[in-house]
């Protein structure tokens, strides 16, 4: 394929992606986040034209697929512009799993789960998880979502807590520039 | 001098500051960023900035397009396009669009304020023409995909800059054997004589640097086709281009102004005016090969 989300360097952001993270728990403690990828309606136009069946309305199971297949995979070598760290430590996630897209006011919008494992011998009574969704590009520009961007499933038995602050990260060509952190803390009963 | 550099300078900061405030009406979010509370003069935050607003200014310009096609409403085409001058504006105030080729090819030869004004413009516009023209071709003949489309200025682009370089190296070669002329010629200036040479010079500068179409407007074209509203579309990337020449006009400008600036450094106590005005052109003509250089690299890397 040509072109795909996962171009490089190019000299400005040319998709723009508002994001919602869920952090995840489950009865082990921390099991990952889902994202909610919201493109922006010029992007998303093309997004439609290129790879989905009809012109309006919803997203049938086999655009979904098609999507899937053909644009989201790709993102697989960028590391879907993901980093997340545990008590400080960078910790691979797992392929992400529950892909959907559906198009929400002209917007395509992808949901999917980055399932994270940390290491037994790396919790702790108290933990902390960060994820930065960032394309040091800088061709895909992410920020939070105006409502509930951060929030967290299933978490109120660890006493889960996320929050979202800005961080400066390292581009390509553009210097230093801002980013989304986002940070959970939780207990672990061990 | 200083009376001239006002207004490039108020432009550029306007670009960048007063954006957002101007944004903020027509989609009723509030335009500050999640860190607000954290503004910041370094250049980082100033970019993630100039970011948010064109995602806002992306948001809006969509709407108004669709409020187009279903009512045909005259508010929302006039709408489309004075925010597609503001976008223009703001999206040229990012690397890329000629910018620094302007900015330094001014450093390196001197040139009247209108010369700025017109490379500036004349860039900017072509680039405008040369979106056109590459949707007309790619998707409406062609019928390629809307992402090969989008993405063409990649290939463009490397050509493109690849003869900047070279442009740029000449310069660079003319002040260090010493062959550039020290008076006034630009564009609009009479040219006489070996002037001839430099004003030829300029409008290759120009048709290189101009003949790379800018993604956005190639997207919003798109947007527009996608909507049935392709005159909408094609005034848009007029206004969007118009926008763009300010913003670049302003660079190439500041450009001019720099250059006596930089001379009275270089000059220093000494006085020797033809060593400043040499050391100045090689200064230009490498921050042009510099910056010609590695936008190649950055389109190569899209191929």
């Amino acid at each position: 394929m040509a072109v795909s989300l996962a171009l490089p360097a190019q000299a400005h952001p040319h998709i723009f992606i508002k994001q919602h993270v869920v952090a995840l728990f489950d009865q082990s403690g921390f099991a990952g986040f889902r994202l909610t990828w919201r493109f922006d309606p010029l992007y998303s136009s093309m997004m439609r034209a290129d790879f989905v069946s009809s012109k309006t309305g919803p997203l049938s199971a086999a655009d979904v697929k098609t999507l899937h297949d053909k644009s989201f995979v790709d993102l697989k070598s960028e590391h879907y512009f993901t980093t997340v760290t545990f008590n400080g430590k960078p910790v691979s996630f797992g392929e992400p799993t529950d892909f959907s897209a559906e198009s929400v006011d002209n917007s395509i919008v992808y949901t999917f789960v980055l399932p994270v494992k940390p290491d037994r011998g790396d919790i702790q009574a108290n933990n902390t998880v960060e994820i930065t969704v960032f394309d040091p590009s800088y061709y895909v520009y992410y920020e939070l979502a105006e409502a509930d961007p951060v929030t967290v499933t299933d978490g109120s038995a660890a006493g889960a807590a996320c929050r979202a602050t800005v961080v400066w990260r390292d581009s390509i060509g553009w210097g230093r520039v801002h980013s989304d952190l986002v940070t959970c803390t939780y207990r672990s009963s061990g | 001098m200083r009376r001239h550099l006002g207004l490039p300078v108020v432009w550029l900061t306007l670009t960048a500051w007063i954006a957002p405030a101007l944004a903020d009406p027509f989609n009723g979010t509030p335009a500050v960023p999640a860190d607000a509370g954290n503004l910041s003069l370094m250049p980082g935050g100033v970019i993630a900035r100039l970011a948010h607003i064109q995602m806002q200014l992306n948001d809006v310009i969509s709407r108004q397009f669709q409020s187009v096609h279903e009512t045909g409403s005259i508010g929302a085409i006039v709408a489309i396009l004075a925010l597609a001058f503001l976008y223009g504006a703001v999206h040229a105030a990012v690397p890329g669009h000629g910018k620094t080729v302007v900015g330094s090819y001014f450093v390196a030869n001197r040139a009247r304020w209108r010369s700025g004004l017109f490379m500036g413009g004349v860039i900017s516009l072509l680039k405008g023409a040369t979106a056109i023209a590459i949707v007309i071709l790619m998707s409406l003949v062609l019928h390629l995909k809307e992402m090969t489309t989008a993405n063409q200025d990649a290939l463009i682009g490397c050509v493109s800059y690849g003869l900047v370089v070279a442009i740029g190296a000449v310069v660079f070669w003319r002040a260090a054997s010493a062959r550039g002329c020290g008076h006034d010629h630009g564009l609009a200036a009479n040219v006489h004589g070996h002037h001839r040479g430099e004003a030829n010079f300029q409008r290759i500068l120009i048709a290189v640097t101009g003949v790379v179409p800018c993604s956005s407007a190639v997207i919003i074209l798109l947007f527009a086709l996608a909507n049935n509203v392709v005159g909408v579309g094609i005034a848009a990337v007029a206004a969007e281009s118009v926008g763009m020449a300010v913003t670049v006009s302003a660079v190439g400008m500041l450009g001019i102004a720099a250059r006596p600036v930089l001379l009275r450094v270089a000059r220093g106590p000494t006085h020797q005016l033809e060593r400043a005005e040499r050391a100045v052109r090689l200064v230009g003509a490498a921050a042009m090969v510099g910056c010609a250089a590695l936008l190649m690299i950055g389109a190569l890397s899209r191929l």
